[in-house]
C-alpha cells in the first residue's frame, strides 16, 4: 500500500485534496498546425497497414510450415525491373520533398515520381499477366497464391498513394489551403517510402520462403 | 478573475454548412456524425434483439407452430416453425449485428465521436471528412449485412466467427454460405475500413487537438478509454480485414488458405489442398479478443465518469485507472489462444495463453476496486445514469468471474462451446457493455438534445432490465454446467438434454420480459426528445468541458472563445471550494475559493 501511495496511484488525480494545495498553472502547449496534424495522421495510418501485411506474413509462415504442396514459382525477371523503378521513384520523391522544403521547383521531380509510380503499377500488371499466361493461376500453388496476395495488396495501396501524389503535385503554392504544398508532399513521401520498404519486405519474404 | 478572461479568442473557425443534405446527412460535424452512429446502433440493437427472440422461441418451444410469424418469414418459417437453416442464420446475424453494429458502433462511433472532441476542448475531429466517410462506410457495411437476408439462399449460417472450412466453400456448405456469406464478408470488410478511419481520427484528435491546459493527466477517463479503444481498433481490425481477404480468395479465387486436403462435404470431395482451418481461427481471434475490449473499454470510461459525478467524489486512483485501461488493452492482444484451447494447440502454448488471460484479472480488479473506492463513503445521487453505471459494475464482476473459469485450459475443455460460454460473454461483453451504453445515453442525452430523459421511466427501465438480464444469463451458466452445447437447434432430440427444457422456457420468458422493458426506453427516448424537461448547460453539476457549453452545443462547440483548462477532470467536494464541483475551465482560484 505504501508503494502504491508513493507512486501516486491511489490519489484522486488533481481532485485530490493534497494536490489542490499545489500552485496550478495552465499547461502551455503549442497546438499542431495543419501540416503537423497531417503528418501525425499519416504516421498513425502506417500502423494498420503494417498490421495488415503482418497478418499476411504470419499466414505465409504458417502455411510454409505446413509444407504440403509448397512449390515455389519462378518470378518473372520483370519483377526486378519493377523493384528498381519503385526504388528510383522513392529517390525522386525525396528530391521533390527537398526542393519543396526550400520553396524551390519540385514539380519536375513530382512529375517524374508520378511517372515512375505509374510505370511500377503497369509493370506489375504485365508481370501478373505473364504468370497467368504461364498457367500460374491464383490457386495453383500456395506460394503463387501468396505472391498474388502480397503483390496485389501492395499494388492497391500504391495506387492510393499515386492518387495522393497526383493531388500533392497539383497542390497550390499560394497558401490558400490550410495544408501547405510542402506538407502535402511530405505526407505523400512518408507513405510512399513506407510502401517501398513494404515492397522490399515482400520480395525478401518471397525469396527467403521459397 | 472571471471565466471569460481566462479564455481567449479562437485561433481558427469555420462556418456551419448550409442545406439539409450537408447539415444532417453528409455532415462533417462530429456531433451530427456521433448521432448518426448512435441511431444506426439503435436500429441495429432492435433488429438484433428481434433475432434473439426468434432464437429463444425455438429453444423453448421447438415443436410449436407460430402461424403469424410464418406469414412474416415465409421462407424461414414456412409452416410456422423455424427451419434449422433459418435458426442458424438468426444466430449468425444476431451475433454479427450486435458485435459490430451495436457494441462497437454506439460506444466509440456514437458517444466517442460526439463527446471526445468537446471533452478535450477541440472544435471538431482532426479529419472531419474522414469522419464522415467512416460513418457512411459503416452504413454501407450495415446495408451489405442486411442484404444477406434477401439474396438467394438467405443469410449465412456459420456463426459470427465464420469458421473455416465451411465458410470457405460456398453454397455446398449450406444455403446461406453462398451469396449470403459473400455479403457478410463484404460487410465486415467495410466495417473494418470504417473503424480504421474512425480510429485514426480519434488518435490524431486526442494527440493534436487538446485545448490549452488539457495535459494528458487532465483528460477525463472517458477520453483515455476512447483513445485506448482506438489503438486496439487500429491494430486489430486490419488482421480481420486480412483474414476476410484470404477467405474471399478461397471462396472466389480458388486458393486454399483455409481449406485442407481430402475434405468431403455433403458427400462431395472438395478440390482444395493443404490449407489450415486453424489459421483462420488465429487470424479471427487475434482480432476477436481485442474486439471484446473495444466493446467494453468505452463503457469503463463512461462508468468511471458517471460514478465520480454522482458520488460527488474524485475517481479513486485516477492514474491507476489509466494504467489499468492500458494494461487491459495491451494484454488483450496476447490472449487470443484461449478461444482455441480445444483446437489441438500444444499444452505449453495453452498454459502461456491461460496465464496471460488470468493476468487480465489484475487490472480488471484494480478498476473494480477503484470504482468501489470512488463510491466508498459517498453521498450517492441515485439518478438513472448512476443506476446503470452501478449495474455495469455488477455485471462486469459477474461476467468477469466466469472468465476466470474459462481462461483455465482444463476447465475450458469441459465448458468450451457450451451455454456457460454463451452466458459468460453475454454478461460481460453484451450486457455490461449495453449497460455502459444506457448509462452514457441517460447521462449525455441532455447534452446532445438539450432535454433530460424522464427519471421515473428511466429508473423503472433500469430495474426491469437489471432483473431481466440476470434472469436470462445466470441460468445459461447452469445449462453449460450440465453440458448443454451452444447453437443446437432442438435440444429435445437429445435424451440427456431433455431436462434442460424447463430452464430454456425460463430464459425465453425472461428474454421477452427484458425485451418488453426496452420499449420503455424507446418511449422515454423519443418522448424526451420533444417533451423532456429543458436541461440547461450542466444539469448533473459535472466538471468536464462538455458541461461548460450550451445543450445542445453550437456548431463549433465553444463559440467565440477557446477553452483553457485549469483543473483535473474529477474535482468534486474539494475542501475550501465554493461549490462541491470545480469545472475544468473554472479559474485556478475556484478550487480554493480564494481570489
Amino acid at each position: 500500500m505504501t508503494t502504491l501511495t508513493g507512486l501516486g496511484l491511489l490519489d484522486g488525480g488533481e481532485g485530490d485534496p493534497k494536490v489542490v494545495a499545489l500552485p496550478r498553472r495552465p499547461i502551455r502547449r503549442e497546438p499542431l498546425d495543419a501540416d503537423g496534424v497531417a503528418m501525425l495522421g499519416t504516421w498513425v495510418a502506417l500502423a494498420p497497414i503494417a498490421m495488415l501485411f503482418l497478418a499476411f506474413v504470419s499466414a505465409f509462415i504458417v502455411r510454409r510450415g505446413l509444407g504440403e504442396g509448397w512449390t515455389a514459382i519462378r518470378l518473372p525477371a520483370l519483377v526486378w525491373v519493377n523493384t528498381a523503378v519503385l526504388l528510383t521513384s522513392s529517390f525522386t520523391l525525396e528530391l521533390a520533398r527537398h526542393a519543396s522544403r526550400r520553396g524551390g521547383k519540385d514539380a519536375g521531380w513530382m512529375g517524374r515520381t508520378l511517372l515512375l509510380g505509374g510505370m511500377f503499377l503497369a509493370g506489375q500488371t504485365v508481370a501478373w499477366k505473364m504468370l497467368f499466361g504461364a498457367g500460374v493461376s491464383l490457386g495453383l500453388t500456395p506460394y503463387g497464391s501468396f505472391f498474388y496476395l502480397l503483390t496485389g495488396c501492395h499494388a492497391v495501396h500504391l495506387a492510393g498513394g499515386l492518387l495522393a501524389l497526383a493531388a500533392a503535385a497539383l497542390w497550390p503554392r499560394d497558401g490558400t489551403r490550410k495544408l501547405s504544398r510542402h506538407g502535402a508532399i511530405r505526407v505523400c513521401a512518408i507513405y510512399w517510402h513506407f510502401m517501398t520498404i513494404v515492397w522490399v519486405g515482400i520480395l525478401s519474404l518471397l525469396m527467403i520462403g521459397r | 478573475m472571471s471565466v471569460a478572461t481566462q479564455q481567449k479568442p479562437p485561433a481558427h473557425g469555420h462556418a456551419p454548412p448550409e442545406g439539409f443534405l450537408w447539415k444532417y446527412v453528409f455532415s462533417k460535424d462530429h456531433k451530427v456524425i456521433g448521432i448518426q452512429y448512435y441511431f444506426l446502433a439503435l436500429v441495429s440493437v432492435f433488429m438484433g434483439m428481434g433475432m434473439s427472440l426468434l432464437i429463444r422461441l425455438q429453444l423453448a418451444y421447438p415443436d410449436r407452430m407460430w402461424p403469424l410469424l410464418g406469414k412474416i418469414f415465409p421462407k424461414g418459417m414456412a409452416d410456422g416453425v423455424l427451419s434449422p437453416e433459418f435458426y442458424l442464420s438468426m444466430v449468425t446475424m444476431h451475433g454479427t449485428m450486435m458485435v459490430f453494429f451495436v457494441l462497437t458502433t454506439a460506444p466509440q462511433g456514437g458517444f466517442g465521436n460526439y463527446i471526445l472532441p468537446i471533452q478535450i476542448g477541440a472544435r471538431d475531429m482532426a479529419f472531419p471528412t474522414l469522419n464522415m466517410l467512416s460513418f457512411w462506410t459503416t452504413f454501407a457495411g450495415f446495408c451489405a449485412l442486411v442484404a444477406a437476408f434477401f439474396v438467394q439462399g438467405g443469410a449465412p449460417l456459420g456463426g459470427w466467427t465464420g469458421y473455416a472450412p465451411l465458410s470457405a466453400l460456398g453454397e455446398i456448405a449450406g444455403p446461406g454460405q453462398g451469396m449470403g456469406l459473400n455479403l457478410w464478408i463484404l460487410s465486415i470488410a467495410l466495417f473494418c475500413l470504417a473503424s480504421l478511419l474512425g480510429a485514426l481520427n480519434f488518435l490524431a484528435t486526442t494527440l493534436a487537438m487538446r485545448a490549452e491546459g488539457m495535459s494528458l493527466m487532465r483528460m477525463p477517463l472517458t477520453v483515455w478509454a476512447w483513445f485506448t479503444t482506438a489503438v486496439l481498433s487500429l491494430l486489430a481490425f486490419p488482421v480481420l480485414l486480412g483474414g476476410g481477404v484470404l477467405l474471399l480468395m478461397d471462396r472466389i479465387g480458388g486458393t486454399s488458405f483455409f481449406v485442407p486436403s481430402g475434405l468431403v462435404v455433403a458427400g462431395q470431395p472438395i478440390d482444395h489442398h493443404g490449407g489450415s482451418v486453424i489459421l483462420w481461427q488465429h487470424l479471427f481471434w487475434f482480432f476477436g479478443h481485442p474486439e471484446v475490449y473495444i466493446a467494453i473499454i468505452p463503457g469503463m470510461g463512461a462508468v468511471s465518469t458517471i460514478l465520480s459525478t454522482f458520488a460527488r467524489k474524485p475517481v479513486f486512483g485516477y492514474k491507476a485507472m489509466v494504467l489499468a485501461i492500458f494494461a487491459i488493452g495491451g494484454l488483450g492482444f496476447f490472449v487470443w489462444g484461449h478461444h482455441m484451447f480445444i483446437s489441438g494447440m500444444s499444452p505449453y502454448t495453452a498454459v502461456a495463453f491461460s496465464l496471460l488471460t488470468l493476468t487480465i484479472g489484475v487490472p480488471s480488479a484494480v478498476k473494480t476496486f477503484n470504482w468501489l473506492g470512488t463510491l466508498w463513503g459517498a453521498k450517492i445521487r441515485f439518478t438513472t445514469p448512476m443506476l446503470f453505471a452501478l449495474g455495469f459494475v455488477s455485471l462486469f464482476v459477474t461476467g468477469g468471474l466466469t472468465g476466470i473459469f474459462l481462461g483455465q485450459t482444463s476447465i475450458d475443455l469441459w465448458f468450451h462451446d457450451t451455454y456457460f460460454v454463451v452466458g459468460h460473454f453475454h454478461m460481460i461483453m453484451g450486457v455490461a457493455a449495453i449497460f455502459g451504453i444506457f448509462a452514457a445515453t441517460y447521462f449525455w442525452f441532455p447534452k446532445m438534445f438539450g432535454r433530460l430523459m424522464n427519471e421515473g421511466l428511466g429508473k423503472i427501465h433500469f430495474m426491469l432490465t437489471f432483473i431481466g438480464v440476470y434472469a436470462i444469463f445466470v441460468p445459461m451458466h447452469a445449462l453449460g454446467l450440465a453440458g448443454h452445447p451452444r447453437r443446437y437447434y432442438d435440444s429435445s432430440t437429445y435424451e440427456y438434454l431433455r431436462s434442460a427444457n424447463s430452464l430454456h422456457m425460463v430464459i425465453t420468458w425472461a428474454a421477452f420480459f427484458t425485451a418488453a422493458a426496452q420499449l420503455l426506453f424507446l418511449v422515454n427516448f423519443f418522448w424526451s426528445l420533444w417533451k423532456g424537461k429543458r436541461a440547461g448547460d450542466n444539469p448533473w453539476e459535472a466538471t468536464t468541458l462538455e458541461w461548460s457549453i450550451p445543450s445542445p452545443p453550437p456548431f463549433d462547440n465553444f463559440g467565440a472563445l477557446e477553452p483553457v483548462v485549469h483543473h483535473g477532470p474529477f474535482e468534486f467536494s474539494v475542501p475550501g471550494a465554493a461549490k462541491d464541483f470545480v469545472m475544468q475551465t473554472d479559474p485556478p482560484s475556484a478550487a480554493t475559493g480564494k481570489h
